[in-house]
């Protein structure tokens, strides 16, 4: 039963992924001049000859529709293109900044997560208290808050004032590590190099710290209030009468049942962590996906841009995806 | 066993202070049934959460005592109390639909209340720990299909796992008062338990609830507002009006010869299934808001037929009329 | 009423708010939120910063254009600096209280416009995605999906990468997903109201179905409409921000807080007020905004849930 509704639901995300795709296809048609007088831009010096050979690479001289079969028919083989100012293909270059980035976002979801939960749990168990009252407070400013800002604001503090923590990059630069997972924190314990973990959490704290405020915010937010409509709820009350420790009461029979409208605000919340990774990646140098598709777009490097877009739009429909699988997980009664 | 003097409960709110429970005197007897009577809005939920002690915010108990077997559990401490609660009082609720956990199936939630009161002690021997957790668990697992059978859920093995909203609402009750039953309690509080349900549904929980009195002598608190389901089932009867008890007795005394004017009017409303088309009685007024509701007084005095000047400024309390049966009543002062 | 632990009496939270005409008693809300007072607090600093923004060339010390090179990274008075210049200059000389003031320009307008648009757009396709279903209901409703399954800021980093800066180009990328949200607040308002007796009513009487859209069911989802655009356009200034901050917004002489915070990136170490004291002036209007939003809400709507910020 259950795997069925899974299945429908990843049968579902076929189409969406295809329209992404077809849309972004049509958005570059929308740029201005196309990729090869672009790329030739900058060099004035080039032949006709050149020209019709470089659109003969890009299928240029093809009509549209053999362009877009082209297109998608290359995508299903993962390859997305070739990017313009490098000069290799785009797959590679987000194969290469991806762990940096997935271990940014994992680490702010981390974060996140043990931040904001446990934030809404006690806000709403120790209801109009000054804890709540100053936790509401803080996560109010949070959500009101731009990351680039709060990002720089920590470097200020922890980076320029205090000299605690790096501002720029993933990893001391004198170090180097063996690649493994990509996951520098990871690679440097199965490297069993001391050093180089410090050096890479400390690299990582501040810009996941950055990432994961807003979701904090919001989690805190939406736990807290699920968690105060739960905690009215006949069955807080029955459990209490069955002589359930009131720990137990919180912490199973409430938050179990508070987890399932948050869950959904996380499936959301996953969409503003690719964003704002895109942000926090830039103000920290952080070199992932982010920072590649912003200085794509400065070098008008469309092949990149797109591939990356696309990436990100994937992304975010899988982690819906199984942010729905997980529902079905948390919620006996729901239908997908 | 039970014996509840002076009992007050207040609710603080912003119109001031609501007294939801207004100096209640109430006792019951082992294994006898009690029926709680009256409107809603009279208490007479309040009146069983302060047993438990589980009167939500911003309720408060402010005053009085209530003795179970003697001791007073308003001075028990939180974890006594939650000792208490479940294993030697359970508590019935008024709507199953509501009062099971969604997210976990039922025969968890019975299992569950096994659990917390240690009903299966874990085995001392055994080398691992884990092996006696999962001995313990099946234990555990057949003391749950067994008293989901004795309450009436067929197929119970396969019943375990399912969730709440896989029952219906008579199932549902069924496996509550499973949990209820479950640590074999001494006094079962159930608060409207079948209001809630079909009329055909209503005859069998009753019947599964008088079993339970007669076989295992546990004694019940019975809240209605159903005065004849509460003749038919109840040994005794107590009517509640505005946080206090107006009128209790047995049965008999109570619904043969009512005394007080509320408890007529109470009486005369129940529809009778007669051929005549009559018009239905209905008690004038409304319920009295209890935020604004003098202090002094009878608090029935706007809506009573019977009421004469002197039921503004008089000081009642329970008057015993005859052997067992009290009113508060000028009347009968 | 306070709620505490959750438990409230039955009689006050299914006490459902009355439906009234919109506009109609604008001055019974002003009362209201009189009586809150964050959302009044909220409400006055709002209506400070829109002062602040359309008078902007009156109460600015310098010219928009002015710079001096030589007084380049000077500090805010509190940080040893002069009068001359209250906020400190950035690193060509500009005045910062200058650049902050012109900055509160772009970011209102563009929270303002986009909002509006978005509204409008999305009351318009929810209305008739609600009311008349079918196959236009499942056209719109599948696009809207669609267009849900992009992350908000990097659609927009996409078509304004497409696009190239510009105002109405910010604003297009901005307007271009935003308006999916009031779609679904209204398509959903639209079917519950449909069903009731008014609109039946009203239909047994002949009046045309766009009649009884905007003279029936729209006042009365109005204010669950005004209470969205509220709470959106916090977000829109952040989004504005954002894409400023990444050179993606109006081109760069127009002064913003996010181009002014971007420009101060790299001398957070020697000069942080460049990119802290816009951040500071983005904050509080953006709390100010929310503050009042969920006054708003909790006055006017208090069904309305608003969480996440995609």
């Amino acid at each position: 039963m259950r795997e069925a509704k899974v299945l429908k639901r990843v049968l579902y995300t076929i189409p969406i992924m295809l329209a992404i795709a077809i849309t972004v296809f049509i958005f570059m048609r929308f740029t201005p001049g196309d990729p090869v007088d672009i790329m030739m831009g900058k060099e004035s010096m080039v032949s006709q000859q050149d020209i019709e050979l470089l659109k003969r690479e890009f299928n240029l001289d093809k009509p549209i529709y053999t362009q877009l079969y082209i297109f998608l028919t290359n995508l299903l083989k993962g390859d997305l293109g070739k990017s313009i100012t490098k000069g290799v293909p785009v797959i590679q270059l987000i194969r290469e900044t991806l762990p940096a980035t997935i271990e940014l976002a994992l680490a702010a979801l981390m974060l996140g997560l043990l931040i904001g939960i446990p934030i809404g749990i006690i806000s709403a168990v120790k209801q109009n208290s000054w804890l709540d009252r100053s936790m509401m407070a803080i996560s109010f400013t949070g959500i009101s808050m731009p990351s680039f800002w709060l990002g720089l604001i920590l470097i200020l503090i922890f980076s320029a004032k205090l000299n605690l923590l790096p501002s720029q990059g993933r990893i001391n630069f004198l170090i180097s590590i063996p690649k493994v997972t990509g996951f520098y924190t990871i690679d440097s314990l199965l490297n069993g190099d001391w050093e180089a973990f410090v050096s890479s959490l400390r690299h990582l704290f501040l810009p996941a710290l950055t990432l994961s405020a807003p979701l904090a915010a919001v989690l805190a937010r939406v736990m807290r209030s699920s968690m105060l409509e739960v905690l009215r709820n006949d069955y807080v009350v029955f459990a209490r009468a069955k002589g359930v420790p009131e720990k137990l009461v919180i912490l199973k029979h409430a938050v179990r049942n508070a987890l399932i409208p948050t869950v959904t605000v996380l499936g959301m919340e996953v969409g503003a962590l690719l964003g704002g990774n895109m942000i926090v990646e830039n103000v920290f140098g952080w070199p992932g996906i982010g920072r590649l598709v912003v200085n794509a777009i400065f070098d008008r490097d469309y092949p990149l841009v797109q591939g990356v877009v696309m990436f990100y739009a994937f992304t975010f429909v899988m982690a819906n995806l199984l942010v729905d699988v997980l529902y079905t997980y948390l919620d006996p009664k729901i239908e997908l | 066993m039970l014996e509840i003097r002076n009992l007050k409960v207040i609710f603080e709110t912003d119109r001031g202070a609501v007294r939801a429970v207004n100096g209640l005197d109430l006792s019951l007897e082992k294994g006898k049934i009690l029926g709680l009577v009256g409107e809603s809005g009279s208490g007479k939920s309040m009146t069983l959460l302060s047993i438990l002690r589980l009167v939500p915010y911003p309720g408060k108990i402010v005053e009085g005592e209530i003795l179970f077997e003697g001791e007073d559990l308003l001075k028990k401490s939180p974890s006594e109390m939650r000792e208490i609660r479940g294993k030697d009082i359970a508590m019935i609720f008024q709507d199953p639909m509501t009062t099971l956990n969604p997210v976990f199936p039922v025969g968890e939630q019975i299992r569950e209340s096994l659990r917390v009161h240690n009903i299966i002690k874990p085995e001392r021997e055994g080398i691992l720990g884990f092996l006696r957790e999962k001995d313990r668990r099946k234990k555990e697992y057949e003391k749950v299909v067994e008293l989901m059978e004795k309450v009436g859920i067929s197929y119970p093995e396969k019943r375990y796992f399912s969730y709440p909203h896989q029952f219906s609402g008579g199932m549902q009750q069924r496996a509550i008062i499973a949990i209820a039953l479950s640590c074999n309690p001494k006094l079962l509080l159930a608060d409207e338990p079948t209001t809630a349900l079909d009329v055909t549904i209503q005859a069998q929980i009753l019947d599964l609830l008088r079993k339970i009195n007669e076989v295992n002598g546990t004694s019940i608190i019975f809240v209605t507002h159903d005065l004849a389901v509460a003749a038919e089932f109840c040994d005794e009867i107590a009517v509640m009006y505005a946080g206090q008890i107006v009128e209790k007795g047995p049965v008999d005394k109570v619904i043969g010869e009512p005394k007080h004017p509320y408890t007529k009017g109470l009486l005369k409303s129940i529809p009778k299934i007669t051929r005549k088309k009559e018009k239905l009685y209905a008690i004038p007024g409304n319920v009295p808001d209890l935020a604004s509701l003098s202090p002094k007084g009878c608090p029935f005095y706007e809506r009573c037929e019977e009421a004469v000047e002197e039921c503004k400024e008089v000081e009642l309390s329970l008057i015993e009329v005859s052997d067992g049966e009290f009113v508060r009543c000028i009347k009968y002062l | 009423m306070t709620i505490k632990n959750g438990i409230v009496p039955a009689k006050y939270y299914e006490v459902s708010y009355k439906k009234s005409n919109a506009m109609t008693n604008l001055l019974n809300l002003l009362g209201k939120i009189k009586k809150r007072s964050t959302a009044l607090l909220g409400m006055l600093i709002i209506i400070v910063y829109i002062l602040m923004a359309i008078f902007a060339p009156f109460i600015s010390p310098y010219s928009v254009k002015y710079s001096d090179l030589a007084a380049r990274l000077k500090p805010p008075v509190w940080s040893g600096g002069t009068w001359a210049h209250p906020l400190g200059t950035d690193q060509v000389g500009r005045d910062l209280l200058t650049q902050i003031i012109y900055g509160s320009r772009i970011s209102i307008l563009v929270g303002f416009l986009t909002v509006l648009i978005s509204a409008f757009i999305g009351t318009f396709l929810g209305a008739i995605a609600g009311y008349y279903r079918g196959t236009v209901d499942t056209v719109i409703s599948r696009f809207a999906d669609f267009l849900l399954s992009f992350p908000f800021l990097i659609f927009a980093v996409g078509v304004m990468a497409v696009l190239g800066p510009g105002f109405w180009n910010l604003i297009l990328a901005l307007t271009f997903k935003s308006w999916v949200e009031f779609f679904r607040l209204v398509r959903g308002e639209v079917l519950e109201e449909k069903n009731k007796e008014y609109v039946e009513a009203a239909q047994a009487l002949g009046r045309s179905n766009g009649a009884i859209i905007v003279s029936e069911i729209l006042p009365n989802i109005f204010q669950s409409i005004f209470v969205l655009a509220t709470l959106r356009m916090g977000y829109m200034i952040i989004m504005e921000a954002s894409l400023s901050y990444l050179g993606l917004g109006v081109p760069p002489d127009i002064p913003t807080w996010g181009s002014l915070i971007n420009s101060g990136r790299n001398h957070i170490f020697d000069a942080y007020w460049i990119s802290t004291l816009p951040g500071i002036a983005l904050v509080i209007l953006v709390l100010s905004i929310n503050l009042f939003g969920e006054g708003l809400r909790d006055i006017l709507d208090p069904r309305l849930k608003v969480e996440g910020s995609e």
